[in-house]
């Protein structure tokens, strides 16, 4: 409850107002120069990154049912390559037959049951012997004259041939496709359908070239802003911005989507974002601020190379959402005489921080089931107001470069 | 265009929308930083470092809350981390008893004041007077915060208020203004 004394303080102290200095917007605007170009930038980038992502996600995803197809094609070519020898063979045996019996057929040399059913041509009905093609290890014991029996059933593959062209024959042949075994070498690359990747990422600017930290040279500070405005009104030396290379550990399960070169991967990542700004103006302070992430991806691999390989070569292109677990910033005041004081605070960061990436893989299989994988990409992360200024604020893409351990199972 | 826009377009970066806010916020804000530093150089040395504080911080304002009062607590902070180092308060709780009330002919003094005569009185208060008046009687802080926030106990921050009040009554007398 308010006395009297507070309450006339109250009422006419805290209205209190009194006009600044002509000057005094042009000095402060001049300390934050380079910040709010950055900013400006941001909007702009923004949609651009919106877009390129989603070209990025279109172009992958265009040539995603031709190559199926080449895919299906490859693992039955074996297949039909030999149903296509034993067919032509057996149809220049009926042309032969038909068209002058005593003709020596032109046979495949590598097929030694052909080579039989040739000799075996030399029968009065030879429309049986090629419905009755036989290994070589077993000759037909079968005497001409049960053999010139008329069948009451034609045989299964009479039919084919005498109602359906070649190619029909063919498709029908294809069609019942089921998967082809894998061949032992490749087993466990094929088998494997889902892959786990751990792995450590470190984002850095290759745009910026790093500034002369105000900290020891030593330090693996990293300018990315700087706003080291000299005022000329005040003649002050004002503040720079040094973000720290931010570490991000994450964990990714993937999976193949169907026998194509694609898969989709999430996961949950972790980010440490630490940022400091020295600022000299009347006094001399240090900003000193840590934001942790904790992140969602979701993101689509192209392998440009055949799962059969050790090696694999892809190509990633994903979006991620992030919440912040923990964001503080720690002012500290000093004077000629050192630190005088300090205080630490909670940011406000709410909402999730939305980002695009895109990334080259290369992965290499140490065993069938464990690999290393090294990925350089960019990012780029959406502006967000609600979060404090970091690294990411600054409207630019990010590089990054990502290495882990792959497991297959 | 309302605070909420203009806010708005300050966290995007917009220079004109910065300096709208300036001229909006800088004399109450330079008002504040007086109150406080006790003299108009140092004031405006702190609204300058203030403001490059707020824009800093600028995106981690919610929205729900007053702008203006997110704004003053930033000066306030500035203010203080300033007059920290400088501010010698003993813990000295003792003859609170004997400070304690302030003449009627005194308030109706203080009320007959306008605001800069009444800011120039109590400038001339010690700094910890001073800081703890500004605190308790026109910020509305407890005693408890201002406690924390100047690394005293509360009893020390209550005994530098009633101090400072008893100091105004005799200012008030040796200019025989009461």
């Amino acid at each position: 409850m308010k006395d009297r004394f507070e309450d006339i303080l109250s009422r006419k102290l805290s209205q209190i107002e009194i006009t600044p200095r002509k000057d005094s917007f042009e000095a402060l605007e001049a300390s934050l120069g380079a910040t709010l170009r950055a900013k400006r930038r941001k909007v702009l980038l923004y949609r651009a990154s919106a877009v390129a992502a989603a070209c990025v996600v279109a172009l992958l995803l265009a040539p995603q049912f031709e190559m199926r197809n080449e895919v299906s094609f490859s693992n039955q070519f074996a297949e039909v390559e030999e149903a296509q020898d034993v067919q032509e063979i057996q149809e220049l045996q009926e042309f032969q037959e038909q068209a002058s019996p005593a003709i020596e057929p032109e046979i495949a040399p590598e097929s030694i049951e052909v080579q039989e059913t040739v000799s075996a041509r030399q029968t009065p009905e030879p429309q049986r012997q090629i419905a009755t093609v036989t290994p070589p290890t077993a000759p037909t014991p079968t005497p001409v004259s049960e053999q010139i029996e008329p069948t009451p059933a034609p045989t299964e593959q009479a039919p084919e041939k005498e109602t359906a062209p070649e190619e029909n024959s063919q498709r029908q042949d294809f069609q019942p496709y089921t998967p082809q075994a894998p061949s032992p070498q490749s087993t466990s690359r094929t088998k494997n359908d889902f892959v786990a990747n751990v792995f450590v990422g470190a984002l850095a600017n290759a745009s910026e070239r790093p500034f002369a930290s105000t900290r020891s040279a030593s330090s693996n500070y990293q300018v990315i802003e700087s706003v080291s405005t000299q005022n000329q009104t005040s003649n002050k030396v004002l503040n720079n911005y040094h973000h720290e290379f931010p570490i991000t550990i994450g964990i990714n399960v993937g999976k193949k989507l169907g026998r194509g070169p694609f898969s989709l991967e999430t996961g949950l990542t972790y980010t440490s974002l630490r940022s400091s700004a020295d600022m000299r103006a009347s006094y001399s302070y240090s900003l000193d601020q840590h934001v942790q992430y904790l992140g969602i991806p979701l993101r689509l691999n192209y392998s440009l190379l055949s799962p059969n390989n050790k090696l694999d070569v892809y190509l990633s292109a994903g979006v991620a959402a992030e919440v912040a677990i923990s964001a503080r910033m720690t002012t500290s005041i000093y004077d000629g005489q050192g630190l005088a004081s300090s205080r630490t605070e909670s940011l406000d960061a709410r909402g999730a921080m939305f980002s695009t990436a895109l990334h080259a893989g290369l992965a290499y299989e140490l065993s069938p089931y464990f690999g290393l994988f090294f990925e350089p990409g960019v990012n780029y992360y959406f502006e967000n107001d609600n979060h404090p200024t970091t690294y990411r604020s600054d409207d630019k893409p990010k590089f990054d470069l990502r290495i882990g351990l792959r497991t297959k199972f | 265009m309302n605070e909420k826009q203009l806010v708005k377009k300050c966290k995007k970066g917009d220079t004109s929308a910065i300096k709208l806010l300036y001229e909006i916020y800088a004399p109450k804000m330079l008002g504040v930083c007086f109150r406080y530093a006790g003299n108009m150089s140092v004031a405006e040395d702190l609204l300058h470092d203030g403001f490059i504080v707020a824009i800093t911080k600028i995106s981690s304002f919610r929205d729900e809350g007053s702008f203006e009062g997110w704004l003053r607590r930033i000066f306030v902070t500035t203010s203080l981390q300033h007059l920290r180092n400088e501010l010698k308060i003993g813990n000295n709780t003792t003859d609170i008893d004997q400070v304690i009330g302030l003449k009627d002919s005194a308030l109706d003094a203080i009320e007959a004041m306008s605001s800069r005569e009444l800011t120039d009185y109590i400038n001339r208060l010690p700094d910890g007077y001073r800081v703890v008046l500004n605190m308790y009687a026109v910020e509305g802080y407890s005693h408890k915060e201002i406690a924390q926030e100047l690394n005293i106990s509360e009893g020390t921050s209550r005994s530098q208020y009633l101090r400072a009040r008893a100091s105004l009554q005799k200012l008030l007398e040796q200019d025989k203004v009461i």
